[in-house]
């Protein structure tokens, strides 16, 4: 939806709200009378085969679609018990056994065995899936092999079947953080016979068989997604909702509409623009997520070849002015570039706020107050939200302020965007990183290679030493110092400026049970409740 | 008249050839690709996509192939939707789409007809001068105002009826009048002319003064000769209502195909939006051909003499 009709949503939306009165919970409060959720879920999404997925959008369905080896507490996403009633590691940690549960079938009555999980997870390998999210399971023995296609024998991945409740898994290194993955959608079992059968038709609602709390009902594209309980999930007893319909709507002013006159239950993504209104009501929750924002710096590209120039750009910015003033929706100041994971890793607090300091690096460049600082360009995406242009502004003003030096905004189309820094066309450019496990090496594995997703252009051998130490340690407390050296290297080079840790916001009505904020922004809903009218 | 008929339809057909053609080339130039992602794929892994879809090879076959494909109603696979075809996407939305548009068409066509009409039947009194001014107000709000405001009004303030999504019936008022009310306007304002011209010339004073009753006239020869103008407005009008249904279907949550026109270029679905050009250009040019005939029938002579001048 174009920006004008945004805007004039919410212009009509503050309308509105200026004549509301002050209620404690937004919009309709009167509970439904059935055991019905209705979420937005944001978009369409673009497949409901948990291999080809690789977003949160699909990720969503898939939650409630299918069950892994293991599924997320609610929570504090930790791994429970999924369709592994428990697992073990080997002494190198590199083994795990997981021992599946005899009472998990299939929505058409048939078993769930460890065979379907082997002939799943080398489904998602195979180079004929040409699934986005393939190197996932890369973790896996000789799994990139034959996801590559160099090693055609799938006897040789190191996934075993000793007997049909039984799974082990070998991996290339040890990853105390296993069990988190086997939760994940992309790891999740799919059902041979009707893939084998019907081919990519077999997640049509007539043939979908699927293992989780819910079944699909119906997919209407660009209307609704249906779910009802599925009665022959091993859970079923925990499972209070009968029916879930996810909606695909994009626009922000539409979904808060829907949701105000109770159309909707919980929606994810406040609209930015009425922030700081929706904050104050007792629907909005907010908490921190595990992604962070941050500036890439094209170091192949003067003056980004100078460290001193990059520091600099760094320290000048007053991070928590601009989350705490002119963002303002709970994000937090990125002092490293891994946000922090409770009672595992603190990152170094290296990316501060020092313009005097700042102001120095760059006159030891040979910008002093920026006189001869040459014409460069800072490159964002267009987005719905114009996070990125806001951002994007408060940012070069500071830098004008602090540094002396104007630095050009240049926005793409997202596509566009996406070539021009692929082809490191770009002298600064935005970008995101959300870590699909608690562990920070799914943030510093992107700086071990010059291509993929790092395109700044730096790599540096010692870093590159201790990631790797990090990676192959199986002492959770060395591990994680060495991953800690890495990052004060990684903040000592500055070859992507940390900017903030995002958050993720959500409003759900009074009577939703069951659905906790967590740093990945996943919502399993086995366990939500409605509390309905008269209960 | 005939040869006509077929020479309007031949040039029909190479016009959406030239759009086909134009729209598959265009949207390949167009910079990133549709496997691009923040999260980069690996380069095998995207090499076995290009695979997948063709698109490793050279651009003339694919473009050869498509066109073969196109020849058996065959619009490929949707980059985007993995394992959904073009035509299951489009044919799935394009019935609430054209049923959107129809139903906005009928009713701007009642609205503006019988409006006309009433304005007529009291020139220069206090009904035609405000049935004037709302339509011009009308006619300059877009869609893109309309729908929020009736939303506020009708769905948030007064709660009559539904803010979204399509669950009955009444789901559906707010959307066709949104997308009705400028076209409503137009036609209201092209009728209110054509009528006071048809009424002001001497034959229609003439069959008054024979004593045929004023209704008689209207219904039988006004209405006909009046019509001419909204017929060639046919054609504008069937383009107003598919670029406003984009609009409308995104504020109202409608599952028709107007979102892929923006959506799937953004995404670069090369195969989506290709279709969805296709389809689009095909009803447009059916609308400018049915105008076109329409015109030919209510006043064959005028037609033939600015085709053969």
């Amino acid at each position: 939806m174009s920006r004008g009709s945004r805007i004039l949503s919410a212009i009509l939306l503050l309308a509105w709200m200026a004549c509301a009165p002050k209620d404690e919970w937004f919009g309709v409060t009167e509970p439904p009378r059935d055991d019905t959720l209705i979420v937005n879920n944001g978009t369409e999404p673009e497949t409901l085969d948990p291999a080809l997925m690789n977003g949160n959008i699909e990720g969503n369905l898939a939650f409630s679609l299918f069950e892994g080896l293991t599924r997320f507490d609610p929570k504090t996403l930790d791994p429970l018990p999924g369709v592994a009633t428990n697992w073990h590691v080997s002494a190198d940690g590199r083994t795990w056994t997981f021992h599946l549960r005899s009472d998990a079938v299939w929505s058409d009555g048939s078993p769930i065995t460890s065979l379907d999980f082997a002939w799943s997870w080398l489904r998602l390998l195979a180079p004929t899936t040409a699934a986005r999210y393939a190197s996932f399971l890369y973790l896996v023995e000789n799994a990139e092999a034959f996801s590559m296609g160099t090693m055609t024998n799938a006897t040789r991945v190191g996934i075993r079947c000793p007997d049909s409740q039984t799974l082990v898994v070998t991996l290339v290194r040890p990853a105390p953080y296993f069990p988190f993955m086997t939760a994940f959608y992309v790891t999740m079992p799919v059902h041979r016979k009707s893939v084998e059968r019907h081919g990519q038709d077999w997640t049509n609602p007539e043939n979908l068989v699927s293992n989780g709390p819910f079944v699909l009902k119906t997919w209407q594209m660009h209307r609704k997604i249906e779910l009802i309980k599925n009665e022959r999930y091993h859970g079923r007893n925990e499972v209070h909702l009968k029916r879930v319909i996810f909606l695909p709507i994009e626009d922000t002013g539409t979904v808060l509409n829907l949701y105000r006159r109770g159309d909707i239950d919980m929606l994810n993504d406040v609209p930015l623009e009425l922030f700081s209104w929706l904050k104050t009501r007792r629907d909005y929750s907010g908490h921190p997520g595990w992604g962070v924002y941050y500036y890439k710096f094209n170091i192949n590209r003067k003056p980004f070849d100078d460290r001193r120039v990059r520091l600099a750009l760094s320290l000048a910015i007053n991070r928590s002015r601009l989350t705490d003033e002119f963002l303002a929706q709970g994000q937090i100041p990125a002092t490293a570039f891994t946000p922090p994971i409770p009672d595992r890793y603190f990152p170094p607090g290296k990316a501060i706020y020092d313009p005097q300091a700042a102001r120095k690096l760059l006159a030891d460049a040979g910008y002093p107050e920026g006189r001869g600082f040459p014409a460069v360009r800072l490159l964002y995406n267009t987005i719905a939200t114009d996070l990125h242009r806001h951002v994007a502004e408060v940012l070069q003003a500071m830098w004008k302020q602090e540094l002396g030096i104007t630095i050009q905004l240049e926005v793409q189309e997202w596509k566009t965007y996406l070539k021009s820094v692929e082809n490191r066309e770009f002298d600064l450019a935005r970008a995101g990183w959300v870590g699909d496990f608690p562990d920070p090496g799914t943030f510093l594995d992107l700086f071990l290679q010059a291509d993929g997703n790092n395109n700044t252009g730096w790599t540096d051998p010692e870093y590159t030493r201790h990631v790797e130490a990090a990676l192959f340690d199986k002492n959770p407390a060395t591990r994680m110092q060495s991953f800690h050296k890495a990052e004060l290297i990684l903040l000592d080079e500055m070859p992507v400026i940390p900017v903030f840790y995002y958050a993720f916001t959500m409003l759900k009505k009074p009577w939703v049970d069951g659905v906790f904020g967590n740093f990945q922004d996943i919502h399993p809903l086995r366990s939500v409740r409605i509390r309905k009218a008269g209960s | 008249m005939k040869k006509r008929i077929l020479l309007r339809l031949g040039s029909t057909f190479l016009v959406l050839a030239c759009i086909i053609t134009a729209s598959f080339f265009l949207i390949r130039l167009a910079p990133g690709g549709p496997f691009d992602a923040e999260r980069a794929i690996s380069p095998e892994i995207r090499a076995q996509l290009m695979r997948q879809y063709g698109l490793d090879q050279p651009l003339h076959v694919q473009y050869l192939h498509y066109i073969e494909n196109l020849l058996h109603f065959d619009l490929g696979m949707s980059m985007k939707y993995p394992g959904k075809s073009v035509s299951g996407i489009l044919s799935e939305g394009l019935p609430w789409s054209a049923g959107l548009g129809a139903f906005a068409l009928l009713t701007a066509l009642f609205f503006g007809i019988s409006m006309a009409w009433l304005g007529v039947q009291m020139p220069g009194r206090n009904l035609d001068r405000w049935l004037t001014r709302i339509s011009l107000v009308c006619l300059s709000l877009p869609g893109i105002i309309i729908a929020p405001l009736s939303v506020l009004i009708f769905s948030l303030w007064l709660g009559l009826l539904p803010a979204g999504l399509l669950e009955g019936p009444e789901h559906l008022v707010l959307p066709v009048f949104a997308l009705a009310i400028p076209l409503a306007a137009r036609i209201f304002l092209l009728m209110r002319d054509s009528i006071q011209t048809q009424t002001a010339s001497t034959w229609f004073k003439a069959a008054l003064g024979r004593g045929i009753t004023s209704s008689t006239i209207f219904l039988r020869h006004v209405l006909r000769h009046a019509m001419a103008p909204v017929a060639a407005f046919l054609a504008p009008a069937s383009a107003a209502l598919l670029t406003g249904s984009i609009v409308i279907e995104t504020v109202f949550i409608l599952p028709g195909i107007g979102r892929h026109f923006i959506q799937a270029a953004l995404n670069r679905d090369l195969t989506l939006i290709t279709g969805t050009v296709i389809v689009y250009s095909a009803i447009l040019l059916f609308f400018n051909l049915l105008a076109d005939l329409l015109l030919m029938l209510l006043d064959p002579a005028k037609t033939d003499l600015e085709a053969d001048p």
